[in-house]
Formats: structure tokens, sequence, C-alpha cells
């Protein structure tokens, strides 16, 4: 525990002061994000002849990829915001708190990239709008597409709505401690605010919150999502009702883990090690094992399923599943994760947060090689194998995985510019007048 | 609308228990599920909002209009980008 | 309104379209000659008449459409059993204003009388029953509780069968298939798809049970309800209502690839990078589809017949040849020949039926599955009537019996009945199949056809015969002749050709003519079908034959010429028994059951010299529930059996030369379970499983299309040809991918 007391100014400071890591981060950031964005470019020109995407059958190929395993890692990401809000505001966890924004912040960055994704991985990007939303009383009615973009839609704007409504507080208050420049912007938060409302808007929120704790979990990721595919007849490897927790569970271990890891980043920026505590990120690695726990169990239900007696197809897919190299590093790699947190919980003097650290990304590159997996074994092992072309080949091309790299610099230049716009720790979290303080143990 | 839904729960009321249920009969799979369940959270928040306790009006036609304009912003900005998509590449 | 009343003439014009005798903006000619038109059909040309004046009524906005449905209800319910037409007003979500096309309504009164081009079936769909009339058709029905949707969204199954025109479909016979891939070049060449994607696509796969080969032909399977079109999110992918074909639009599809994911049978092709084909070389109306959609019906089909064009439907989507960069294609069933732009005859065809006909296969019959007479569903029947008759009869299989391969013959020398026996098993009594007879011989020096060649002439006919023939030496018998040549093998460049055909008897010492005589062959009198025929007759006279009542060889030799040699050649042989009186011989009675398979001894050689391997070809017609049959060929002498030939074969032997036919009819959907309700029906081997495709002799990478360029490498290794380009292919294009 730290000696130092936080407070208001260190809130403020990343909207006052520049340091050179920031220009530098900036920088390499724009740089990756300007290659991808000519990469896309390139796709644009020529075609999604540029991935190494296929035709599944007699093509030999898959043909959603790393674009769609991408999309689905991004949104998973994008839980953690609801996850932390709803910690905070239902259940009371006010040792969270501090993070709570910087989650809310990271569900905007991580759908927008989610959304980028669908925008990249589609044939004529540009009839996105013109020809969805003519077509959407209709194909609503059946098509899981079409309700994934309601949900997301929904996911973002209510995230989106519930960050403008906390804002208008610290706004209001912080306001002469702000940049200036961004005064039109301030002004536009805070319209009609008066101090008489922060009760109202404290119950708004917590309905919002509420809506969002069961939409996000339970119908985006651990509903929609999974129904893509566990609605099809055709794909045994993405049959079975147990897509939905499988993607749930997914979804919140990545979310945790990049809330870990941009909160240990931010921390370090801005030496907020006494706001961003050791016991927080003490208290989101434990329930990062939890969720792992439940990713790995929901795992051996799959692996036992799909091989002990299994019907043809479905064997086939899971026999492949479970020699497959790639999935063999997500297992073992959460395997040695969930190993380092069980240490920590045993013995705390195992806990870094230096550890916990490199443990998130691992979960990240974890989740994300298991979910392109999920995506390309489905498609290079369907029901009607009789092609010779079948199962399909599929390796990622340089214009796939760049697109990984880039839409994390772009995530990372979001953070970047909001970090000099608005603060990213509430304020409630920072004032002495707040009796939910550090001082309270939580779970 | 509304109509449809009532002949076709009273048609429903009709018909024996023990019989063949058929979902896409009366509604497609997606009626149901958007404007059922995934609209529920939803419904629940804003009735929150209007019904609940504290209240005030105002905030909440705030609320709801910060709503409505963060969802034009989304399909709006996306419009933008594949109208650009559009006028460099098609 | 009554159907009594007739046209108004005196009454002052009451809209812009009413001229003075006629309500049609034609007038009275015109109206006159739709009258004509109208009577021509089984409907009520009065009721017509007057529905369509109405309709100009409607049309000018005199009367309002709730008007116009109730003046009509009564009659239109008598005339056609049935008044489906939507009451506009009910319908909340259209917007009739946005809807381009406008209303059937104008059309009936603007029925196309333009000669030619109004076919009875263009009249029919007018005035035919139910739901094609009077607006309806400016409505794609969704067949999800009833809800209309406008033409610019589609829906994702066909109307119900008392609404729908037709339901378009394939009935492929697998045992017909032979995988020349005529059918995926004819789709190619009709499309201009590219290279890889394979709308239509045939294999050989291995299936456990039979060595068989088995074919797949695979288009896409239409199915009536797609899982592809539920789940396009923007109701590109779609199924037209009035016939239940499943397209794409390729207007509005986002290329989003879930109709690839969701389908079942990986029917879909994306065009990943630039097409093969560019659009210019499409045959299509030089329109916009927003232009072509702004056109009426009527004036669109012509339009679009005229230009022959390939890529439009006669709703005005863009849905026909192959997708654009960026956007998902398929197997369209040839949506531009089913709504009539390439011409009548085209008109329930499809490109790669075509083919498979002129390939003289005919193993693809699409057409209306709704309609019990049309091609499929007479094919289907036909199918089934004949395994009805022949039921446990599969294939017919060619047997070869090698005989003295192992032992000679030993036997004297003499002619002995020769059978040909079968049984089921090992303990089973042998069963008698066919029987006939061998002239055994242990004198090679006998065989007169050494000094022969074989004749040009093809053909001989002549003495009557059962088992054996009879030849009398106490009368004259003639013997006619019909002497065949192939018209390519007259050498000579002459009007007529001379030679000298005779009759040799051989056999047991003996070996002399018994008749002969010349023959000459008119080049231009014998001509019938590229073959030279010429009938004459021999005479024999059995007084000048002093051999013994004994079996000998008829030789039929020709003194020809070729090239520059004349000698006596063998035309043809028959063996004859030669008697000095009668009643003739008779084949002793077999000691053998009749078999119930039926099958013959195709060719026995006319002498069976001992020691000498020579074959004896027979075929038998296996049941396919029998694994195994043993076969003999037995010699039998004073009752006793020799068996000179044994084989035995087994039904897992059988290979593609067998021709399989009537049996318990085979006839399976791919993936019925997945209630997809896909409309081919295959006969034929269903797949298992676990059954896996293998190299064949379907010859992808060796055939080319040859309409759009000489390049058109027909291949199946798609993603090799997306991943390195035309180079992986052994072809080199320039400037493409």
């Amino acid at each position: 525990m730290s000696s130092k007391e936080a407070s208001p100014e260190d809130i403020v400071r990343p909207m006052q002061s520049t340091s050179r890591w920031y220009y530098a981060v900036f920088a390499a950031a724009g740089i990756v994000a300007l290659i991808w964005l000519a990469l896309w470019g390139y796709q644009l020109e020529e075609g999604l002849i540029v991935t190494n995407l296929a035709d599944w059958g007699s093509g030999g190929g898959v043909t959603w990829g790393v674009y769609i395993g991408a999309f689905i890692w991004w949104v998973g990401i994008a839980h953690g915001g609801i996850i932390l809000s709803a910690a905070v505001r239902l259940f009371g966890m006010k040792r969270y708190q501090p993070i709570a924004r910087i989650a809310e912040l990271l569900t905007i960055g991580a759908l927008s990239m989610a959304g980028l994704y669908i925008v990249v991985h589609t044939g004529r990007p540009d009839r996105l709008v013109t020809s969805v939303i003519p077509a959407y009383p209709w194909s609503v009615q059946t098509s899981p597409l079409a309700w994934d973009i309601t949900v997301i839609t929904l996911y973002f704007v209510l995230t989106a709505t519930y960050l403008a409504l906390t804002l208008r507080y610290d706004v209001h208050r912080l306001r002469d401690r702000m940049p200036d420049h961004l005064g039109p912007v301030y002004s536009i938060i805070t319209m009609g605010y008066s101090e008489r409302e922060d009760e109202i808007i404290e119950r708004m929120v917590w309905w919002l919150a509420l809506g969002i704790i069961v939409l996000a979990p339970l119908l985006l990721h651990g509903g929609v999502i999974p129904w893509l595919f566990a609605l099809l007849p055709s794909m045994p490897g993405w049959q079975g009702a147990i897509q939905g927790p499988q993607f749930l569970s997914i979804a919140l271990t990545s979310a945790i883990a990049g809330v870990i890891i941009i909160s240990l980043l931010l921390r370090r920026a801005y030496d907020w090690d006494h706001i961003l505590t050791d016991d927080m990120v003490r208290g989101l690695t434990l329930w990062l094992g939890f969720f792992g726990l439940m990713f790995i169990w929901l795992q051996l239900q799959q692996v036992i399923t799909g091989v002990y007696a299994p019907a043809i197809d479905a064997g086939t897919v899971a026999s492949a599943k479970v020699v497959n190299p790639v999935y063999i590093f997500a297992i073992v790699s959460m395997v040695l994760v969930l190993a380092y947190i069980f240490a920590q919980a045993v013995r705390e003097s195992v806990f870094t947060p230096a550890r916990s650290l490199v443990a998130a990304f691992l979960v990240l590159a974890a989740t994300l090689s298991e979910k392109v997996l999920f995506v390309v074994e489905g498609l290079e092992y369907p029901t009607f194998s009789l092609y010779h072309a079948i199962p399909g080949h599929y390796f990622p091309s340089i214009v796939e995985l760049g697109s990984v790299a880039g839409t994390m610099a772009l995530c990372t230049l979001f953070f970047l510019a909001i970090l000099k716009v608005v603060p990213v720790i509430e304020l409630h979290a920072v004032e002495d007048h707040d009796d939910h303080g550090e001082t309270e143990v939580e779970a | 609308m509304m109509l449809t839904l009532l002949t076709q729960a009273l048609a429903l009321a009709s018909v024996p228990l023990a019989s063949g249920f058929d979902p896409w009969e009366f509604a497609p799979p997606g009626v149901w599920l958007i404007f059922g369940i995934v609209g529920l959270p939803v419904y629940v928040a804003f009735s929150g909002w209007f019904l609940g306790r504290p209240r005030n009006i105002k905030s909440s036609v705030l609320g709801s209009v910060t709503f409505l304009a963060l969802v034009c912003s989304l399909w709006g900005g996306l419009f933008a980008l594949t109208m650009l998509i559009r006028l460099f590449f098609f | 309104m009554s159907t009594e009343d007739t046209t108004e003439s005196t009454d002052e014009p009451a809209h812009p379209y009413e001229t003075e005798d006629s309500f049609h903006p034609m007038g009275e000619e015109w109206e006159g000659r739709m009258r004509e038109e109208l009577e021509e059909t089984d409907f009520d040309a009065d009721l017509g008449m007057q529905m369509a004046r109405d309709a100009q009524r409607l049309v000018a906005g005199e009367i309002t459409e709730a008007e116009f449905y109730d003046e009509y209800h009564d009659d239109v319910e008598e005339e056609f059993e049935t008044d489906a037409r939507p009451v506009f007003d009910d319908i909340e979500d259209a917007e009739f204003e946005d809807v381009d096309d406008g209303s059937m309504l104008k059309n009936l009164a603007d029925i196309d009388l333009e000669g030619d081009d109004a076919s009875r079936r263009d009249v029919m769909k007018k005035m035919g029953a139910g739901a094609a009339f009077l607006g309806y058709g400016a409505y794609a029905t969704v067949n999800q509780g009833g809800e209309d949707v406008p033409q610019d969204i589609s829906g994702i199954r066909p109307a119900g069968p008392e609404e729908r025109e037709h339901r378009w479909g394939m009935v492929i016979d697998l045992e017909r298939c032979d995988g020349c891939l005529a059918c995926v070049t004819g789709c190619v060449d009709e499309n201009g798809t590219s290279t890889g994607a394979n709308w239509m696509y045939v294999f050989t796969y291995d299936n456990e049970a039979t060595e068989q080969e088995n074919f797949l032909v695979r288009p896409c399977q239409h199915c009536s309800n797609a899982p592809c079109a539920k789940v396009c999110p923007v109701r590109a992918r779609h199924a037209r209502a009035e016939d239940g074909i499943v397209l794409t639009d390729y207007e509005t599809c986002i290329g989003c690839r879930y109709c690839q994911v969701a389908c079942p049978y990986g029917v879909n092709y994306f065009q990943w990078g630039e097409p093969d084909v560019p659009m210019d070389e499409l045959t299509h109306l030089d329109k916009t589809p927003e232009e072509v959609r702004a056109l009426d019906e009527e004036e669109r089909n012509r339009q679009l017949t005229e230009a022959n064009d390939h890529v439009y439907d006669d709703r005005g989507k863009w849905v026909d040849s192959r997708p654009p960069q960026g956007v998902m294609g398929k197997c369209t069933f040839c949506p531009t020949r089913q709504d009539g732009h390439s011409g009548e005859e085209k008109f329930a065809t499809t490109a790669c039926m075509d083919a498979c006909d002129e390939s003289g296969m005919s193993a693809i019959h699409f057409g209306d599955m709704d309609d019990p007479e049309s091609r499929p569903n007479q094919y289907l029947r036909r199918r089934s009537e004949n395994a009805n008759e022949k039921e446990n009869i599969k294939f017919d299989a060619d047997l070869d019996f090698a005989v003295n391969a192992e032992e000679p013959i030993d036997v004297d020398d003499g002619h002995y009945p020769l059978a040909f026996v079968e049984r089921r098993a090992g303990t089973d009594p042998w069963l008698a199949i066919d029987s006939g007879s061998a002239v055994v011989s242990s004198d090679q020096s006998f065989d007169p056809s050494e000094n022969f060649e074989e004749s040009r002439i093809d053909d001989i006919g002549g003495i009557p015969s059962e088992e054996t023939d009879v030849l009398y030496t106490d009368e004259e018998t003639d013997i006619d002749l019909r002497i065949v040549y192939d018209d390519d093998e007259f050498e000579s460049e002459a009007e007529s050709e001379d030679f000298n055909v005779a009759l040799r008897l051989v056999g047991a010492g003996a070996d002399d003519d018994i008749a002969d005589r010349d023959v000459t062959l008119d080049v231009e009198d014998n001509l019938v079908d590229d073959q030279l025929v010429a009938e004459t007759t021999l005479t024999v006279d059995g007084s000048t034959i002093t051999r013994p009542d004994d079996i000998y060889v008829l030789y039929l030799l020709v003194e020809e010429t070729v090239e520059g040699e004349t000698a006596r050649r063998v035309a043809d042989t028959r063996r004859v028994y030669l008697s000095g009186d009668r009643p003739a011989v008779d084949t002793p009675d077999l000691p053998y059951s009749d078999s119930s398979l039926t099958g013959a001894l195709d060719s026995v050689p006319p002498v069976l010299f001992t020691g000498d391997e020579q074959t004896v070809a027979a075929t038998i017609q296996y049941p396919e529930f029998e694994q195994t049959h043993e076969t003999r060929l037995v010699l039998l002498e004073d009752g006793s059996e020799d068996v000179v030939a044994a084989q035995e074969y087994t039904f897992d032997e059988q290979d593609t030369t067998n021709t399989p036919w009537g049996g318990k009819q085979s006839s399976f959907k791919l993936l019925e379970n997945l209630g997809t309700e896909p409309n081919i029906t295959y006969l034929g081997n269903e797949p298992a499983p676990d059954d896996e495709q293998r190299e064949g002799p379907v010859a992808y990478g060796q055939l080319d299309s040859e309409k759009w360029d000489e390049w058109m490498n027909i291949i199946d290794e798609r993603k090799e040809h997306l991943d390195y380009g035309a180079a992986a292919n052994g072809r080199n294009r320039e400037g493409a991918d």
C-alpha cells in the first residue's frame, strides 16, 4: 500500500503534460497503423484474394479466418467495461472503481475495432450501410448476422451513453484544470448540467449497467455471436449449446486480461500506483483465474464429448482440434497462467504486477489463437466432407496478420487521444469525501 | 403488427398442447429474439429511467437523446467511412 | 358490375386513356386484338376485358383499389376458383409508390399483343388462376405468416404450391454419368465463371461397400428451405417466390460470405479477385439495373430477350452470370432461360442439361418438380417402371471363359452339347442359363480360317437357326446373303466392284465349296447410310453334297482385292448339321434345371480345338443382392459331364462396363436430414458419411472452356490458383492474378 493519497490532480495530469514516451508510443503506434492501412488499401484495390482465404469445399480453403476470429476476440475484450462497471455499480465492489472508466473506454475502443473488422472482412464494404439498413426489417427476422449488428450497436451505444452521463460530473468539476481548446467538447458533455442531477444520473447509470450486464455477456458474446456458428446445422465443430457459455468464458477472460494490461501500462506511465493499486491488480488477477478456469473447464466438456463416442463428423473435427499445435498452445498457455494464479493465491509473494502483465498477454494470445482456430476448423471439417479438398487449408497472410497489429495500434492511438480529452479515472474514485474508499476490503 | 400477434396468440390458444410447435409459424425467430429477448434489458433500462425512483424527466430525456444521437453518430460515421471507400476503390 | 356489360362507345372519355371507341390507349384495334387474345384462353374474355377497362380507370385514379377489388371479387372467384389479389390497404409496411415496377393492374391493360412475343405462357401468366393475376406480381412472398414483401427486398422461400408458377429442380441419374465434365464446361460457357469456381461440379468418390466407381454431380441444390437465404444480412441471397430459384442479387451483396458458411453443400464460390471474364464479354442489355427495373414488365422482358441478355432476370435484378469482385456467386439454374430471355426453346432447360444431352449421356433432367409431366418427373417414373418389371436384375456382366487354359478338352472329335451353368454357393445344384453346341476337333488343320483373312464384309444373313443350323441334302436350299460394306473400306474409285462369293463346307476331313456366285456391288445403287449393302441368294444343291450326316462349319468366302492383293477371305461362318433326312436333330436334354438368371452364350468358336486356348464369351444379368456365383462351361457326352471351363464371378468385381438397369431403384437427396429441402433428386448410390473423393476419370486441369478465351482452364484446385495465380495450374495468362 502506498502512503500517497489519491487526488484529482492525479487524474488530470495526462491532459496537462505530455512526456517523450507519449510521443514515442504515438509515433510507433501511428506507423504500425499506417502500414496496416496501406495493406488494407491494397486489399480494397485487389480484393480479398490478397488474404489466404478460399472457398471451402471443392475450393480447398476456408472462407472465414483471422478477420472473423479477431472480430470475436475484440468483442470479448470489450466486455471488460461492463464487467468492471457492473462490479462497481451493481455489486458495490468499489475496489475496482478506479479502473472502471478505463475499462469502459476499452469497451469503446475494442468495439470500434470489432466494427472495423466487419468493414475489413466484407467483399463490398462500401455497401455495408446502403445494403444493410433497407433490408433490416426483413433480415432481422432470420439472419444471425443482422442480430449481431443489432446487439453490437446496442452495446456500443449503451456504453457510450453510460460514459457520456458519468463524465458530466467529472468534467463539470475539473473543467478549469482541463485544456481550454477543448472547451466546446466539454460544453457539449455538460450541457444542461446542474448539481441536483447527480443523484438522478447515478440512478440512471445504475439502470444502464443493469441492462448492459444482461445484454453484453449473455446476449452478445454469450448470445448472438456464438449463435452465428452454433445455429448452422452443417459444421460439427461449431455445434452445440455449449458454444454460448464457451464464448462467454473467452470474453470474460480476455476482458480481464485487457483491463490488467491497460491498467498496468497506464499506471506505469502516470505514476498511478496509489490509485490502480497492487491490491486491485491482485483482485483482477484472481478474477482472471476464475474465468480462465471456466474456459478450461468448458474446453474439457467439448473435448470429452468430441472424442469419446462421437458421430463421424463431430469426431473428425474434435480429434483434429486436439492435436492441432495452435490449440495445444492455447490450452497450455491458459494452464500456465492458471498455475501462476493458483500459486499466487496460495502464497501472496508469488504475485507481482509484472507477472500478471505477462499472464494477461499470454491469455490474449491464447484466446485469439483459440478463436481463430475455432472459426477455421469449423470450416475445414464440415459434415459434407466428400470433397477431396476437405479438410481445407489456411494460414493467415501478411495482410491478415497485419490487421491484428494494426487494430492494436489503432486502439492504442485511441487511448492516447482520449487521455488528452477526458479524465480516464473517475473523480469519484479519488475524491476524499468518497466513503467507499480503498480501505474497504473487497472480493 | 400487434394485431397479427394478437390473432396469432389466439390461434395458439386453440392449439392443443401436445401437438408440435413450429416457432416460425407465428413469427420468425429473429423477431422473438431481438424485440423480445435482446430488447428486454434495453426496455428495462429505459423503463427504469422514466419510471424508477429517483427520477427526473429532464435527465431521462437527456439520456434518451444521447442514446439516439450516439446511434446516429455510429451509423453516420460508418456510412461516411463506407462512402469514402466507395469513392476511392469502387 | 356484371360481366354482361359491353364496352361503351358513346360516353365522353372519362380519363386521358380512354379514346373514342376504346378504353385502351392504343385504340379500338388493340382492344379488339386483346379480346381475341383473351378468347384464346380458357377464361372468360368478357370478364377480362371488363377488368382491363377498370384497371385503366384504377391507374388513372378514378376508382380505388378497394372498389376495384370488391367489384370483381365474385366474378374472379367464380372464374378462377380463388381470389388471391392482395388488398393493398392492408399492407402497412409496403410503400406502394416506391415499387418502381408498378402494379400488374397496369399490365393487364397493356398486354403485349405483338404477334410472336405474346406466347401462351406469357398470356397465361397474366390470365392464369390465382395470385399471378392483378398486382400480385409486384410482390414476392416471404412465406412467413403470409407476409408480403416489396420487390426491392427479397423473400427467402418460394411461394406456396398454389401461388407459385414452378418449382425448378432436377433429377440427376448418377448411374448414367461417366464423368465427361461436359456439364461443367457448359456451365462455364454459359456463365463466364472464373477458373475453379465450379458452379457445377462432378467428381468420383469411393464407396467402401462396393469397388464401384461412383460419381456425384453437384450443382446448387436450390433448397426450398435454404439456409443461405435465411442468414443473408442484406437479403441479397434469396429465393424467387414464383419458382423457388435461389439467387444472389449482385447489386446488394456485401460479400460477408455468411451464405457460403451456412450452406451445407459447399456450392458457393466467392469472387475473391478480379473476375476472369470481363463484364463486356458477357452478353447483356446495355442498361443499368435501375433503368431495367424502371421498365414495365412486358417491355423489360422484350428488351432483355431482344438483347439475348444474360445478366438480368425478369424482375430486373442483376443475378445471372458470374458475380463481380467482392460478391458471392453460385449455380443459378439459368434464370435468363427460365424467364424466356434466351428464347422459347430454352425455357425449362439449363446449360448443364443441354451439354449432357449433347454428349449423349442425358444424366441431368431439369424441370418443374410441381408438374408431374415435366421431364425430371417423367424420367423418375420411367426408371421406377423399369425397376418394377425386372425385379431382381441389377447388372449385366460380361464373362470370358478361357477354354483349354488349364486342362485340354479330353473327348473324341465330334459334336457335343455345351451348357452354361451357374450355382450360388458350393453345395447348391448347378442350374443352366444357356446352352449351345460345340464341335470338338483335335485336328488343327481342320481350321480353314487359317488360310483366310477376314473379309471386309460385315454381315451375312441366311440360314434360319435354332441352336443348330440344319442343311438338308435332299433338296435345294436358298441361302440369302446380305452383304454389307462400310463405305470407308471400299477402296476402289470404281463405280462398282465385282467379286465372287462362295460357300464352303468344312468338317470331318471335308473341305470343299458347295455353292458360289459372282456379285456386283454398285456404289450408287447400294449406298445406304454410309454403307454399301447388297442382297443376293446362293443356292445350295443338296444332292451335290456327298458327306455323311454330321456337324460341319459353313464358311462364306469372298474373293476380293485388298491393297492390290486378290485372295479368298472369310466373311462369316455358321455351324451347320448336314442331314440327309428329317426330322432335324435335337440337342439332347440337358441334365440341369433352368436358372432364374438371364444370360446367354454370346460367341462360341466354330471349332474347339483340344490343346488350344480359346475364349467363349457370355453375358449374365446379376441380381444386386447376390454376392457370388460360380459359373461353368460344361461339355456333355452321353449324359456325363466334362467341365471345359469354369469361372467364379463375384458382385464385387463388377466394373463400369456393366450397365446397371432397373432393379431396386435407389433415389436420394443430399443431407436430407438437415431440413434444407433440396430440389435435386439423385438416382444411384448415396454417399456414406465417410466416403471420400478420389482421383478419377474426371479430367480437371485438362479441360478448357473454349468460349471465353483459350486459357479458361477448368480446374478444381481453386485455392492454389487463388494463392499462386495461373502459374499454379501450368497456365500462363498475361495480366491475370
